[in-house]
């Protein structure tokens, strides 16, 4: 099968540094997107960058999202407070810095932060001082990540199919990893019913596609209950194809994960066990292939009945679901078949306390993802 | 498809996949609250909270249900609901009468993001709904004949005369022209709304009104020249999905319209404003149907019947090795078996020991105890008949005016209201005997919400099917039955932050009834018997909270009115309007009751009748917000 990341670029811990110690070394303009948030994990990626001293233009661009006043964010004002303190220490004159605020819902209560964080950039212009964008998604929720990295990609890509050579920035993802923070931060408030996701529909909303039969490929993380019977009512799926992280660093995640969710998946979705599918939980390249053929191995099967679509939902880590914005906007995006995500939109996040324990900290992984430039072009 | 090992586990419908499945499942009873103007040419909606059946109710008339009700029509488990439908003519011996047209309105909200003028807005919101009622409708008829989509060119579609206004429609045409017609208005207007890099089609034409409606008139399609269908029926669901303006704009165009053909709409109760949700407040523009007032309305136990069906048709096709007829015969149904009379018996000696110290000094009560002891029956109804005694002691020490001589009251014939019942919680309260037991309390506990009725039947029968497995006893305990019904009940409690958007303020305020109810409801009298489960508002107040000026310079009751709004649409209050307060001296007043599953998780009895009053700023203090400064002096 011919995909486009079959190759891929992928760093992380000591080679993250590694990595961009080296790569800063000709000058680089870098303009950082990142999220304006309680994760104690904000600032990590932008720090280990900025600390090499190495010359080239350090731009900021931070994303604030408003999820309205009953947020449970709004009881972390003051983690908020003390990241954007470190970061301006990092940042200290090294760059400029830009605030962007992003409404998650309309007074009304609809959620609308997809579609105004796909509206942040819409031309090539706004990255012409860049040679690399680095999109740190640590602290963004998924609603706004999917749709601006979809986005800046878009953006990218169509520069390059008008033939234009020059001046196309590379696009890097940075994920810092940390499965006790993730743990101990929640959703909060979730909407009644499941969505498309704005940019990621993958035709998965058409009705004259109805009868296709949907293919649901959920990659599945602790306490998201809720959220899978809420998307599997949405799309009453045809198959259930549940991604397990393995391998994975707790080895019994993926048979924990299974026991939590055995009577929801085996007895109420009847979901065959040799449906699983298994990909490793600190690849997002890995996860991407994985997802891949199986897309691959039902569109076959099911070509002489008309074709399947197919829905993704990332309940898990963020690194994980990377996997599926490649899949999604390649297949969906790219190549326009019936490849799209699904999620449950929430009010906000809650996360105990104890996540913002400096030992837990410094548990961290930073990972870093060359998604599109330079590296590809050979 | 093999049936799951417990049917109560597929909880709503759009979960249950196959049409054999979910008819075979489906109660009968549920089509009680279709109202028998249903299928005139006028616009019906039907509201309830989640999980209250519409969908359900929707489905029956889907083309793809009437065809399988058609073709199993001489099979028992169907026959019941074949004869009902036919009551509807919806459905005859040669075949469905009925086109059904099912319309999902969950995706549409995000036109009003779009950075176009409310004109574009509108006739994208129109189009859509056009363009895929006319592909349901092409597809309905394949279902109902039996064809493929190669037939689509078989049928005939003639353009309406008189008020549509259809310019460049393909009508009069075939359906496969037809089709293609309204797959590429579709996925135009899908491509705007969600691809990057999608721009509008300018050969296509958008709609300002619903027109092809006109065009689903019966007479007006064919199939190889024939008649094809006698009767359509247009169905909207899930219109709460859509903005405010858009729901607006859509019913405003819906009523007058005067479509040729019936249109159901189905919503939630969050969609409508505080104002709206209490029945009997306000005007209504629309045929409403309240599905779970419907229930509560029905005399005698009409919900209960109609969940016992339910539930006995679920428990008959477990996949399991042995034979369940029903559920109720599972579940223990009374305490009077021997291994609780100890208990009882234990609880009956405290009492009386309680009762005859205070008789050592009075002998106002001699009669009342002498009567007592003379009567029979279990030792549960000897237990509460103490008790009830008990209590009704403690009324008559609270009444202001005690007799001045100690002389012994007579014995009433009349039961005072309620201590039967009142009496029989205060025992579970004190001897830790079950309460929450039995079908008609597991039912009552749903509180007319056949989805949450559902959850609960799910755990009771897998737990009745395991001992059944290993032969351990054929009817689930009392106090399992409690364990289970208050496990759930927590569960439930526990996840209103997390799925509720204002999650956080409805639990503190919920929990401030529920502290609030069960102080008034032990109360060692009993006043308000069977107990407080409810909270209840002055017409005067309620209207304060929902005026919009009001709110502007009292911005706590707009949070409040958020909050009303949340526990109702979501059901967790249940909210009823009774004018009958208005007689003589009182007001009209708005009574919210916890649902029942709440009473259970704060420890409450389940009868209704018992609430308090309660002003707009209590109800503020009670959610933890500041009173605005102007109003704290004289408070309303």
């Amino acid at each position: 099968m011919e995909s486009r990341w079959q190759n891929y670029f992928l760093k992380k811990g000591e080679e993250f540094h590694l990595f961009w110690k080296s790569y800063l070394k000709n000058q680089k303009k870098l303009l950082f997107i990142l999220g304006q948030g309680f994760d104690p994990r904000m600032c990590l990626g932008p720090e280990a960058i900025l600390k090499i001293d190495e010359k080239g233009v350090r731009d900021f661009i931070i994303i604030e999202f408003k999820e309205g006043d009953n947020s449970p964010s709004r009881d972390y004002k003051n983690e908020v407070m003390v990241n954007l303190q470190t970061l301006n220490d990092l940042i200290n004159g090294k760059g400029t810095q830009k605030t962007i605020t992003i409404d998650m819902e309309t007074a009304d209560g609809h959620k609308v932060g997809a579609r105004y964080a796909a509206d942040i950039f819409t031309n090539l212009a706004d990255f012409d001082k860049y040679t690399d964008i680095i999109v740190d998604i640590t602290a963004l929720p998924f609603n706004i990540y999917f749709p601006l990295i979809g986005k800046i990609l878009f953006i990218l890509d169509s520069a390059k199919s008008t033939g234009q050579k020059d001046k196309i920035p590379n696009l890097h993802v940075l994920v810092t990893e940390n499965a006790v923070i993730d743990k101990s931060i929640k959703k909060s408030g979730l909407d009644d019913d499941a969505q498309h996701l704005h940019g990621f529909t993958g035709g998965l909303e058409v009705s004259s596609r109805e009868e296709i039969p949907t293919i649901w490929m959920p990659i599945l993380g602790e306490s998201q209950k809720e959220q899978i019977e809420l998307i599997d009512t949405f799309i009453t799926p045809a198959e259930i194809c549940p991604v397990l992280p393995s391998p994975s660093t707790n080895p019994r995640r993926g048979d924990e994960l299974v026991l939590e969710y055995r009577d929801l998946l085996m007895n109420r979705l009847a979901v065959e066990s040799r449906n699983i599918i298994y990909a490793d939980e600190q690849n997002p390249f890995e996860v991407y292939r994985q997802i891949l053929r199986t897309v691959y191995h039902y569109r076959d099967a099911l070509r002489p009945l008309g074709g399947c679509k197919v829905a993704i939902s990332s309940l898990s880590s963020k690194l994980m679901s990377m996997g599926a914005f490649l899949v999604a906007y390649e297949e969906g995006i790219s190549k326009k078949q019936n490849v799209g995500m699904v999620y449950v939109e929430s009010k906000g996040y809650s996360m105990k306390k104890t996540a913002t324990n400096g030992s837990t900290l410094a548990n961290s992984d930073l990972f870093t993802l060359w998604i599109s430039g330079e590296c590809y072009e050979s | 498809m093999k049936e799951p090992r417990n049917p109560f586990s597929m909880r709503s419908t759009e979960t249950i996949e196959s049409n054999l499945t979910f008819l075979k499942l489906f109660g009968p009873g549920a089509l009680d609250a279709l109202p028998e103007d249903s299928f005139l040419n006028k616009v019906t909606i039907f509201r309830s909270g989640p999980g209250g059946g519409k969908t359900s109710l929707f489905r029956i008339f889907r083309p793809e249900s009437l065809s399988t009700i058609y073709s199993h029509r001489s099979i028992q488990e169907y026959k019941e609901l074949f004869n009902v439908l036919k009551n509807f003519d919806v459905i005859s011996n040669e075949g469905p009468k009925l086109l059904g047209i099912y319309l999902r309105l969950s995706d549409y909200a995000s036109f009003y993001d779009l950075n176009i003028s409310d004109q574009e807005k509108e006739r994208f919101l129109f189009s859509l709904i056009d363009s895929r009622l006319v592909l349901k409708m092409l597809r309905g008829i394949l279902v109902l004949k039996n064809l493929g989509s190669q037939d689509l060119n078989r049928i005939y579609i003639e353009k309406p005369v008189g008020q549509a206004n259809l310019p460049n429609s393909p009508l009069p045409c075939t359906g496969e022209v037809l089709y293609n017609w309204a797959s590429k208005l579709e996925e135009n207007i899908c491509g705007v709304l969600n691809r990057f890099d999608h721009n509008l089609d300018s050969s296509v034409h958008f709609y300002n009104e619903l027109g092809h409606i006109y065009a689903l008139k019966p007479e007006n399609v064919t199939l190889d020249g024939k008649p094809v269908i006698e009767k359509t029926l247009v169905m909207l669901d899930d219109l709460h999905e859509l903005r405010k303006t858009q729901r607006s704009i859509l019913l405003k165009r819906l009523v007058p319209a005067r479509y040729p053909v019936p249109i159901w709409v189905a919503e939630r109760l969050e969609a409508l404003e505080l104002a709206d949700l209490i029945p009997g407040i306000t005007g209504r523009e629309y045929d409403a149907v309240y599905l779970e007032q419907h229930w509560e309305s029905s005399k005698g136990k009409t919900f209960e019947n109609f969940v016992k069906t339910v539930s006995n048709k679920r428990a008959q096709i477990a996949n399991i090795d042995f034979e369940i007829s029903s559920f109720n015969q599972h579940l223990e149904e009374s305490l009077d078996a021997p291994d609780w009379a100890p208990k009882f018996k234990n609880a009956t000696t405290i009492i009386k020991n309680r009762i005859q110290q205070k008789a050592l000094t009075t002998s106002v009560y001699d009669e009342w105890i002498q009567n007592q002891e003379k009567k029979i029956g279990t030792p549960k109804e000897i237990a509460e008949d103490w008790r009830a005694l008990e209590i009704r002691i403690a009324r008559k020490e609270k009444d202001a005016q005690k007799t001045l001589f100690d002389i012994p009251l007579p014995v009433e014939d009349d039961e005072e209201s309620g201590i039967k019942a009142v009496s029989e919680f205060f025992i579970h309260e004190e001897f830790k005997i079950p309460y929450l037991y039995g079908f008609s309390r597991i039912a009552k506990l749903a509180t007319s919400n056949v989805e949450q009725f559902l959850e609960m039947a799910s755990e009771l029968f897998e737990e009745i099917i395991s001992k059944l497995i290993l032969k351990k006893m054929d009817v689930l305990s009392a106090t399992r039955q409690e364990e289970i019904v208050l496990d759930i009940a927590r569960r439930r409690w526990n996840e209103i932050p997390k799925v509720i958007n204002n999650g956080r303020d409805v639990a503190r305020f919920l929990s401030s009834i529920g502290k609030f109810s069960r102080e008034q409801t032990l109360l060692p009298n009993a006043p308000y018997s069977p107990g407080v489960t409810g909270i209840g508002l002055r017409e005067k107040h309620y209207l304060k909270i929902i005026d919009v000026e009001e709110q502007k310079s009292r911005p706590e009751y707009k949070r409040l009115a958020e909050v009303l709004e949340s526990c109702v649409s979501h059901n967790y209050l249940k909210a009823t309007y009774d004018a009958k307060q208005g007689q003589k001296d009182s007001e009209p007043v708005t009574i919210l009751y916890f649902n029942r599953l709440l009473c259970a998780h704060f420890g409450l009895p389940l009868g209704r009748g018992g609430w308090r009053y309660k002003t707009p700023d209590e109800l503020c203090e009670w959610l933890g917000l500041q009173l605005t400064i102007r109003e704290k002096k004289g408070r309303t």
